[in-house]
């Protein structure tokens, strides 16, 4: 019932969706964008013709670039450079000092985030809390509006390189003999974690249903199983592989299946994992656990994941 | 003289009209061929109004858009040596002629004048035979849609032949050694992702999704029905989802968001009988499992007669199957919310609500063969079971910038999911005592199950940061944990953690970055027995830039984890120490270089049976001795890895490009041995993979390019009775690259 009336809402809402198109224009009393916080004085604004006059190579170019879309706003009046590098009169004025506009190079990284985070809030709120944030691993860290190599998000260089700069511990395990695809361009670091921050531990993206974010792509382990193996669920899939990278076949972080299962299987007060049965002599043959074990994501059918 | 002479009256005779006209006309029909193909390249030159474009990388004018191509059609040429499972499920490239690049981006001239798109832009790499495919393409026209789709094709094959292989003793009789991996499989895996954003600059913006993921293909598997057979199991699961959302803005500063997701995963693997590799005396064709060895006694202490056919009384399969259709629905909801319009203070949340059903409606199991531990001729199960999940996590997050050098932040988190499900099969067993005879008298059985886990978690996280300095930022932080796991059995396990949290963000120069970060954390209780009870983590990240040319940046990161309670005794550490550098001082030259070592260590006290023990291996205390399981190792396992890597690029001239590097990565580790017959494996291994490469353009816009790549793997341990796993493989990819 509660999804009905979720669903209707969201039917009557799209029909306010064609007069919410209409931009307002800027009047002095409702500005789109507030790029400084002390009070902007219109007057100060010169536009970006005047901009282009001396920065000629960049304004060609920013046809090419999503932030042309500002120049819609305001009723097709819109400030484009200005609205990143603030009111350019003073800096005009002065023969283009550049110490009299806000430069994204010069400036430390949460006073540069300001100026992006302005409109790109909505979509990354938990920046500046987050691991990025706070290390002072700002926006211009990565992205960059007139010389970015990546068109879909304005990155410098395009990932993973662009997060091995920093992430150097990570790469090694990229390169190892059984890894997630990523150098080879089948995935990328993002499609795992966000960059700008979730609530998750290590930005890690969840998917749709609130899980881990693997089952996006490893669906036959998202379930929900009627015997399920609890510490997928609990600890995650963590517990038993590396995420990134591994020695060891099926990126897992034993190179003996029956090692992995024995760190848990193993009798214990106080921990509810069954220990190996008795008549599991491990030197009677070779046989790995999951020779048997075979469903040991979940099962529906078996309590001992047989099938 | 008489030469000369000679010569004049030659050109006498040349000099008639007629020949002159035909060396005239010749002349002016080269003259006007070259200046019609030079023409031609400029055959779409745009109207007069607009500039005129040159066909060059910076693109061409075509129909009111800036228009730059590019396409690198060639080809693979590849070779190996030694393990052909391992190549292939390392690297997989084959040769054969390949698209290996596309690329298209289309900018309006005139945003105003376009119609469908103002910007678009499209790769694909991989096609034509590549493990890997990827196409990219986002359109967007102004403040009217945003679209981003992509889809991602990728070739699967695996065959470690140690992974779930039961290295049967060479002195069985008969010996027959596993190859290839019982586990081996060879899918494919296809996601497509589709997202467009309607007006997502105004006010209202709405969000609408499509991700469709299908994973098939076929595979090996096992199932113990008294000996382990070898399964052919022919994957096929899919899922889609379907997403809506609304962003609405109601003022510059304040976002609140909902998302309607509905996902739909269908499970139509199936499962069949493989490996009949002997018969029955009547001929019929059985299957004696993966466990064929005379020094084990499986799949029984005789299994053949003498006339080599098998013994009809021994633990085997005539034939297998099973299939379990499972659909499952996940309807989600999620609100979100996000604010800054309070002065320095800014807040932002979320709720999702996740309620799955999975259903499983015609289970259909169908053993036949012998088994002798129940005196089983054939088994029969039909059946269904239904479980659900419900997920709920909320979220919430404040950040308060109490002066300009302090804020504080607190983040709480809530995450509950409870995950019950039911069964019912009804089995029929029919019995007998050789698979000569029909299955004889059936015995029904009904029986159904209950299961039921959950698991609820609290955490709030509250931090102080204080930018000391505009060059220093210091942040300490505590973080509370509480989680509360119950399952249907009955059991309680509450699990309250404790997290000291300190960060230092220093930058003593625009150029010069050092981050410190530490994590402590205590648990008074452990879900499982390799989960931490204490952790401290300690990374250290450092990045130099003294110029634009030069970067350096190094890492230090160490985990040290231990749950030491009582008959578990687990340590684990993973101490990484790494750096890069890039050096490009001009065009014409640049170098990478990397290098790591990450020690990968843990020991955990296993207990086991064993007859005999294996070496190291000691009395088991008490707990484990009475549940038959007398002997213990401390399940030592250590990877020290080295990874390094180096790279140059170098453009002695314009037209000519030129790389080359070389990548490596080693370990050499050990670990308890459990089974007198393990092997390390892949835990002592090197895979090295040097490459080179060289572009030439060999006319504008016209780029010949040729690459090497070399791929190496090797182990340094016995190979155990199976197939080595060492390959070296030689790829040359030749290709021409054309942008226009």
């Amino acid at each position: 019932m509660r999804r009905v009336i979720f669903c209707a809402a969201l039917f009557v809402s799209l029909f306010c969706l064609r007069e919410a198109v209409q931009v307002d224009a800027a009047g002095t009393d409702k500005p789109q964008t507030n790029a400084h916080p002390k009070k902007i004085n219109p007057a100060d604004f010169v536009g970006s013709e005047t901009c282009e006059t001396c920065h000629e190579d960049i304004n060609k170019k920013f046809g090419e670039n999503p932030h042309s879309r500002l120049a819609m706003l305001h009723g097709g009046k819109g400030v484009t450079c200005e609205s990143c590098h603030g009111p350019g009169k003073e800096h005009v004025d002065a023969g283009g000092d550049p110490t009299k506009i806000f430069q994204f190079s010069q400036a430390i990284p949460k006073e540069a985030d300001k100026q992006c985070l302005e409109c790109h809030e909505g979509n990354h709120p938990n920046f500046e809390r987050t691991a990025h944030g706070e290390a002072g691993v700002g926006c211009t860290s990565c992205h960059s509006i007139h010389k970015f190599k990546d068109d879909a998000s304005l990155l410098k260089v395009s990932q993973p390189k662009l997060c091995y700069t920093c992430h150097s511990d990570i790469k090694p395990a990229f390169a190892q003999p059984f890894h997630h695809k990523v150098d080879e361009g089948l995935m990328s670091c993002s499609d795992c974690h966000n960059p700008h921050g979730t609530f998750k531990e290590k930005g890690l993206h969840s998917s749709v249903a609130g899980d881990a974010v693997c089952v996006k792509c490893h669906t036959d382990t998202a379930g929900p199983f009627v015997y399920e193996h609890p510490p997928i669920r609990t600890e995650g899939c963590t517990s038993c592989h590396f995420p990134h990278g591994s020695p060891n076949p099926r990126l897992l972080t034993r190179n003996n299946i029956n090692s992995l299962c024995l760190q848990c299987h193993s009798a214990s007060m106080n921990f509810t994992a069954p220990g190996v049965p008795s008549f599991h002599n491990q030197a009677n043959q070779y046989q790995a656990c999951t020779v048997c074990h075979t469903q040991i994501h979940g099962s529906n059918a078996d309590s001992s994941y047989f099938k | 003289m008489t030469s000369k002479l000679s010569f004049l009256s030659s050109l006498k005779r040349f000099q008639t009209v007629t020949q002159w006209l035909c060396l005239g006309a010749l002349t002016i029909a080269v003259f006007a061929a070259f200046v019609h193909n030079a023409r031609g390249q400029e055959a779409t030159t745009p109207p007069d109004e607009e500039p005129q474009q040159q066909a060059s990388s910076q693109g061409k004018v075509i129909g009111g858009y800036i228009v730059h191509q590019s396409v690198d059609l060639g080809g693979h040429i590849a070779e190996h040596s030694g393990s052909d499972p391992m190549y292939d499920t390392l690297i997989n490239i084959q040769s054969g002629p390949r698209i290996l690049d596309q690329t298209l981006t289309m900018h309006a001239v005139n945003p105003a004048h376009a119609i469908f798109f103002d910007q678009l832009s499209s790769m694909s790499y991989g096609y034509g035979g590549d493990p890997i495919n990827v196409t990219y393409l986002n359109m967007s026209k102004g403040r009217i849609y945003d679209f981003r789709g992509s889809y991602h094709r990728y070739r699967q094959y695996f065959d470690y032949d140690l992974l779930a292989n039961p290295l049967i003793p060479p002195n069985s009789n008969p010996f027959v050694p596993s190859l290839s991996s019982p586990h081996l499989f060879n899918t494919l895996r296809q996601i497509t992702d589709l997202n467009l954003t309607l007006a997502p600059l105004s006010k209202v913006g709405v969000r609408f999704g499509y991700n469709h993921n299908i994973n098939q293909g076929p595979s090996y598997s096992t199932i113990h029905v008294s000996t382990d057979a070898l399964l052919y199991q022919s994957w096929r699961n899919s899922t889609d989802t379907w997403t809506g959302g609304v962003d609405w803005k109601p003022d510059p500063k304040t976002t609140f968001s909902y998302d309607q997701f509905v996902t739909h995963y269908k499970g139509d693997t199936t499962w069949g009988l493989a490996g009949l590799n002997y018969v029955l005396s009547n001929g019929t064709p059985v299957s004696l499992g993966v466990n064929l060895s005379s020094v084990w006694g499986t799949p029984c202490s005789a299994p053949f007669n003498p006339d080599g056919t098998v013994n009809p009384s021994c633990n085997a399969f005539l034939g297998y199957f099973r299939s379990a259709p499972t659909r499952t629905l996940f309807p989600t909801e999620q609100g979100r919310f996000q604010t800054s319009a309070l002065h320095n203070f800014t807040l932002n949340g979320r709720l999702l609500y996740s309620g799955s059903n999975m259903s499983l409606n015609n289970y259909y199991e169908n053993f036949n063969g012998f088994s002798s531990k129940s005196s089983v001729r054939q088994t029969i199960i039909t059946g269904s079971a239904q479980a659900q999940r419900v997920n709920v996590n909320g979220d919430i997050a404040a950040v308060w910038q109490i002066t300009p050098k302090v804020s504080a932040s607190d983040v709480y988190d809530f995450w509950y999911f409870r995950i019950p499900g039911t069964n019912m099969f009804t089995e029929t067993d029919y019995a007998g005592t050789s698979m000569l005879q029909p299955p004889g008298a059936p015995t029904t059985t009904t029986y159904g199950d209950y299961q039921a886990l959950n698991q609820k978690t609290k955490a709030n996280t509250f931090v102080m940061a204080w930018d000391v300095t505009a060059k220093a930022r210091v942040s300490v932080g505590y973080r509370y944990r509480s989680r509360i796991i119950t399952n249907a059995g009955g059991d309680f396990i509450p699990i309250h953690e404790s997290w000291g949290l300190f960060g230092a963000a220093l930058r003593p120069a625009p150029s010069l970055r050092v981050n410190f970060n530490f994590d402590g954390m205590y648990a008074d209780n452990a879900f499982t027995r390799i989960s931490p009870r204490q952790i401290q983590h300690y990374v250290v990240r450092s990045t130099y830039q003294p110029h634009p040319w030069l970067s350096v940046s190094g890492a230090v990161n160490i985990y040290e984890a231990r749950n030491n309670v009582e008959t578990v005794n687990h340590l684990e550490h993973n101490r990484d120490f790494s750096f890069g550098t890039s050096i490009a001082p001009s065009e014409k030259w640049s170098i990478d270089l990397s290098y790591a070592y990450d020690s990968v260590y843990s020991t955990t006290t296993e207990c086991f049976p064993s007859t005999p023990p294996p070496p190291g291996a000691g009395n088991a205390y008490p707990l484990c001795v009475e549940e038959g399981t007398p002997y213990q190792t401390n399940g030592y396992y250590n990877a020290p890895t080295q990874f390094g890597a180096i790279g140059f690029t170098f453009t002695p001239v314009k037209l000519v490009h030129i790389n080359a590097g070389y990548r490596m990565s080693a370990v050499n580790g050990n670990s308890e041995m459990i089974n007198v017959r393990q092997v390390p494996g892949s835990l002592q291994s090197q895979y090295q993979s040097p490459y080179g490469g060289v572009a030439v353009q060999i006319w504008p816009n016209w780029t010949w390019k040729g690459d090497y790549n070399y791929y190496g793997y090797g182990e340094g341990t016995p190979i155990g009775p199976t197939l080595p796993r060492s390959f070296r493989g030689n790829v040359y990819t030749l290709s021409v690259n054309y942008a226009f």
